[in-house]
């Protein structure tokens, strides 16, 4: 029983300085990235469309190769910061909106005779799964470079893009309140 | 922004559009030059669109929805293009611009005055991708000039 609560207390202390770490990094390449803030209310007035495109650019493997084949360790070393800082935003404004359409479906929920147990069970499970998809994308550019995680980005934009899709009449944008919520 | 493209090409805007592509747009070389020529139509002050020629023809108002949407799809088309078709984007800026390249070089990585080329009210991470990506195209210049040329 000892054993039990000392291993989780060992994962809770790993867990701890991995968030830390995570934070510190994050408030490392804001400062490096010139002024780089999101003003809050204004972000995420693009399309899902145009969102994508924002996600393909930001996670391309053919950006990585041209600065690869520059031969340049600064030039490296910046293009990693600077895709770091706007990969990190940008899965922050993901999260933010399922997080919108997550609301949005319960709000409507709440109203509804008729629940599929079933269809909800399975919903709750896609949003967990793209949220855990989410903070995986986000670790794996932390500690690798930003195109690294490419074909997972793919596979978070096809999932997550059918639901931004379906939920796109109802849900224009998320709204500034909802994003403190996010990947906090 | 799609129920604006509707509204857009149904207009007489469309056809202000055309021909701004057709007369003068097509003839500018490269999308980086043609993104600088449309944000240079647009007052600071104001934040409106003006190109005589084309108002005498189409009107104030739909020249000015048509230099907006012009620039809002050159923006978009730049912010997402790969880093190697931007820095030769960049190049042909250099080029036409008959500047000495390490001047421009200098200015544009101190200034930053490819800042004041995003449209109005577009997506914050879309511009700071724009931005991102214009810093490192001329860091990838700036470190190809001064590198030591290679020697047969």
């Amino acid at each position: 029983m000892s054993a039990l609560l000392i291993f989780f207390a060992i994962a809770l202390l790993l867990l701890w300085a991995l968030f830390a770490f995570l934070e510190k990094d994050h408030s490392v390449s804001s400062s490096v990235s010139d002024s780089f803030s999101l003003p809050s209310g204004q972000a995420g007035s693009c399309d899902s469309q145009e969102f994508a495109a924002l996600g393909h650019a930001l996670f391309s493997d053919q950006d990585w190769a041209f600065v690869q084949s520059e031969q340049s360790p600064s030039l490296n070393k910046l293009f990693i910061e600077e895709r770091r800082a706007l990969i990190a935003h940008w899965l922050r404004e993901s999260s933010a909106r399922l997080h919108a359409i997550r609301m949005d479906h319960v709000q409507n929920s709440r109203h509804a005779e008729n629940l599929d147990v079933v269809a909800e069970a399975k919903l709750l499970l896609l949003f967990s799964y793209l949220g855990l998809l989410c903070w995986s994308l986000l670790l794996i550019v932390r500690f690798s470079h930003p195109a690294a995680p490419s074909v997972l980005a793919t596979h978070f934009q096809s999932v997550s893009s059918r639901l931004f899709a379906s939920s796109s009449r109802r849900v224009l944008a998320p709204a500034a309140s909802d994003r403190h919520t996010s990947m906090t | 922004m799609n129920s604006i493209n509707n509204a857009f090409r149904s207009s007489d805007a469309q056809r202000a559009f055309d021909d701004l592509w057709g007369r003068t747009l097509s003839r500018v070389s490269g999308d980086l030059n043609r993104l600088i020529y449309v944000a240079s139509t647009r007052d600071y002050n104001s934040g409106r669109y003006h190109h005589a020629g084309l108002e005498a023809h189409f009107g104030f108002e739909a020249v000015g929805r048509a230099l907006e949407n012009a620039h809002r799809e050159l923006f978009w088309k730049l912010s997402c293009s790969p880093l190697k078709e931007l820095v030769s984007e960049l190049e042909l800026y250099m080029l036409c611009s008959g500047e000495s390249p390490e001047e421009l070089l200098r200015t544009w990585r101190s200034l930053q005055p490819y800042r004041v080329a995003v449209p109005m009210d577009v997506d914050p991470l879309a511009a700071h991708l724009f931005f991102s990506n214009l810093k490192l195209g001329l860091e990838v210049l700036q470190t190809r000039r001064s590198r030591p040329p290679l020697h047969p």
